[in-house]
């Protein structure tokens, strides 16, 4: 029998590193040289096969421009399964601020997360300014995957979603713990669902009101 | 900063989030600050680090309350109303992708000494002592009446004229108890006072029929609650403002509200650096001082609020892990109802076997903590207790002469609506024109 997974992913890392460029890669294969920040997406989804039996499916949340100034809210880092930090690796001090980011959630952020750091821009290797070894250095000192991408050019894309997907423990359909649209079946999710449209069993009093249902009952 | 925007909005509560993501939507460019390194202002969930250093800015929480990040606790005691406005609002602009909701336990009410429950099943109504056999048969009586109403079709109106008749009138007709008014005016319609009594009954009938259509949509009370706090909700409308351009700036002191000569808003100072819009909305604690020496806040009324952390359930509430008490004003001889709000770690808020439970009113005297006892008595032991009292603000004018709107201070009701009125106030003031609420098309790939 087939299984599937769904979890959280998170990206961080400063303004125009490539976050969304590096999303948009992974989740349409497109990428676009003058690209303004996300507007309109609460996150977007994508699935990774593992093999014949299990499949992972990430639910992909992007800043938003929230990190600009101090802005992101506890509810970003909440229930998160993996986050993916991104450096670019021809600015240095991006490198440090995405330190900032793994403190941070590391501070915030479920003690089981899998982290990714991620140094973006390949493409742009003729101008870095950060080593492979000292990113991979830091990485291991802080128990991180890591791995250099181009959004660009597509390079190691795929294969950082891909080696998360393996990272994360496929114990149970119950770690499928991200909110959102894929709260697989029923009894995934204890609480109300407010699109559901009110009570079935009120509706055999027609045509009175829903509430007459309680009112009867309680007299 | 040298951006000019179409909206800045000041306090990140959960009116100027809801305010701030329409706006957005609506293609409006928005800049969105708060004072606080916190989202929510006065509407927001608190951390034990961020209670301790509001309320004793020089003790460390103690550490047998267990983990920080496990605390989300509400500064304002308010429920969710399964079929209000506000639900209605949170389904229609999807941010219900973020939040997660579970319903609470069990509402009750306060008489004669003790507690009983709010019935909301055939075995509870059967076993509850809130009225006696005679008073259900009449209640009943007046329920079907209500049930039965159709504003065009005279014969269900049994001489009554909803919107001439007072509720005294109704409640005459039906021969109802002044225990089972009580009942019905503020266990069921969430009147804080008597005074709806003497007006027309409509208000009276939408709100009971509110109530109920509320407790059946989930069954066990008419609330709903998000999980990890109340704080959650303006974060939600928050993101889905950035999500459409809204940029946020928290850890922002406002120093000053800058006007032209004719007193107009020009911008807002932070930081010695001023950023211009066309419009600022914002909570009336950014408008208190007044630079030009105009009045732009009065205060109507006082609220205080106790915050106690228990270590066990409410007594006679079936150790619900969540609850609403609602002591009505006539019981403690008081204008005003004292209400109880308890949720607990089942909600996310709090560590394991921790109740935070608020009790809070409209203050009346000037010894506010006296009158909130007979809602502490209730409690049991408390393990620790926050108390504030707030002043209840309310703008001076519309704002359509100077282009600052603000908003009100969150009232006692134990939920939302009153929030949600104000959006749709000052959606009008601002837009010139109602707020309708569109289902948006949300972008999700598979």
């Amino acid at each position: 029998m087939s299984k599937q997974f769904q979890f959280k992913l998170v990206l961080l890392g400063e303004s125009a590193v490539g976050k969304s460029s590096l999303v948009l890669r992974f989740v349409k294969d497109q990428f676009d040289d003058y690209r303004e920040s996300t507007i309109g997406a609460a996150f977007l989804t994508q699935t990774v096969t593992l093999d014949d039996q299990t499949t992972v499916k990430f639910e992909i949340w992007d800043t938003a421009g929230q990190e600009r100034y101090k802005s992101l809210a506890p509810m970003y880092y909440r229930n998160a399964n993996c986050a993916v930090v991104v450096y670019d690796i021809t600015q240095s001090a991006s490198l440090e601020k995405a330190r900032t980011w793994i403190r941070e959630l590391q501070r915030q952020a479920d003690p089981s997360i899998v982290i990714a750091l991620c140094g973006n821009k390949l493409d742009l290797a003729a101008r870095r300014q950060v080593s492979q070894e000292e990113a991979k250095k830091y990485a291991d000192e802080e128990g991180l995957m890591w791995t250099e991408t181009s959004a660009k050019t597509g390079e190691g894309v795929t294969e950082i979603f891909t080696a998360i997907a393996q990272k994360l423990p496929l114990t149970a359909p119950s770690a499928s713990r991200a909110p959102g649209a894929g709260r697989a079946g029923p009894g995934a999710r204890t609480g109300v669902d407010l699109n559901k449209q009110p009570g079935t069993q009120a509706l055999c009093f027609p045509p009175g009101p829903l509430w007459a249902s309680v009112l009867l009952s309680f007299l | 900063m040298d951006e000019e925007y179409d909206v800045i909005v000041l306090g990140t509560g959960l009116t100027e989030c809801i305010l701030s993501g329409l706006l957005s939507v609506e293609g409006k460019k928005v800049l969105h600050m708060d004072r606080n390194d916190y989202y929510g202002g006065d509407s927001a969930s608190l951390n034990l680090t961020q209670l301790y250093r509001k309320f004793r800015p020089d003790q460390e929480p103690p550490t047998e309350l267990g983990r920080d990040r496990d605390y989300a606790v509400d500064l304002v005691p308010k429920f969710i109303i399964a079929s209000g406005e506000l639900t209605k609002i949170l389904v229609h602009t999807d941010v219900t992708r973020y939040l997660e909701f579970k319903q609470i336990a069990g509402s009750f009410v306060y008489r004669d000494g003790r507690i009983s429950k709010v019935p909301s099943t055939e075995m509870e109504a059967v076993k509850s002592p809130l009225m006696g056999l005679f008073e259900k048969r009449r209640a009943k009586k007046f329920f079907e009446f209500l049930q039965g109403w159709r504003d065009d079709d005279p014969a269900t109106h049994q001489g009554i004229n909803l919107d001439r008749d007072s509720m005294k009138t109704v409640y005459e007709k039906f021969g109802l108890e002044p225990g089972t008014q009580d009942f019905i005016g503020h266990a069921m319609a969430l009147y804080l006072d008597d005074d709806y009594i003497t007006k027309p009954a409509r208000p009276t009938y939408d709100r009971i029929i509110l109530y109920t259509s509320s407790m059946a949509r989930y069954g066990k009370s008419p609330y709903i609650y998000p999980l990890y706090g109340l704080g959650e909700l303006p974060q939600s409308f928050a993101r889905l403002s950035a999500i459409y351009g809204g940029t946020y700036m928290l850890d922002k002191p406002i120093e000053k509200i800058v006007t032209d000569s004719d007193g107009k808003f020009v911008g807002v100072t932070s930081g010695g650096e001023t950023v211009k819009a066309k419009q600022v909305i914002g909570d009336p604690s950014y408008f208190t001082g007044s630079d030009d020496g105009k009045v732009r806040v009065i205060e109507e009324g006082k609220v205080i609020r106790a915050i106690c952390i228990l270590k066990h359930p409410i007594p006679g509430t079936d150790d619900s892990d969540s609850c609403q008490i609602i002591i009505p004003q006539n019981q403690v001889n008081r204008r005003n109802d004292i209400y109880i709000a308890m949720v607990s770690s089942t909600h996310n808020v709090c560590a394991k076997d921790v109740y935070i439970a608020i009790v809070s009113t409209i203050v009346e005297t000037d010894k506010p903590e006296l009158e909130i006892r007979p809602g502490l008595a209730l409690l049991g032991p408390i393990y620790d207790k926050f108390v504030s009292i707030t002043p209840l603000y309310t703008p001076t004018s519309s704002g359509k002469e100077d282009n600052i709107f603000i908003t009100r201070s969150y009232d006692a009701t134990s939920h939302f609506e009153t929030v949600v009125d104000d959006v749709h106030d000052v959606w009008k003031r601002v837009i010139g024109s109602d707020l309708v609420l569109k289902k948006r098309e949300v972008e999700v790939q598979e």
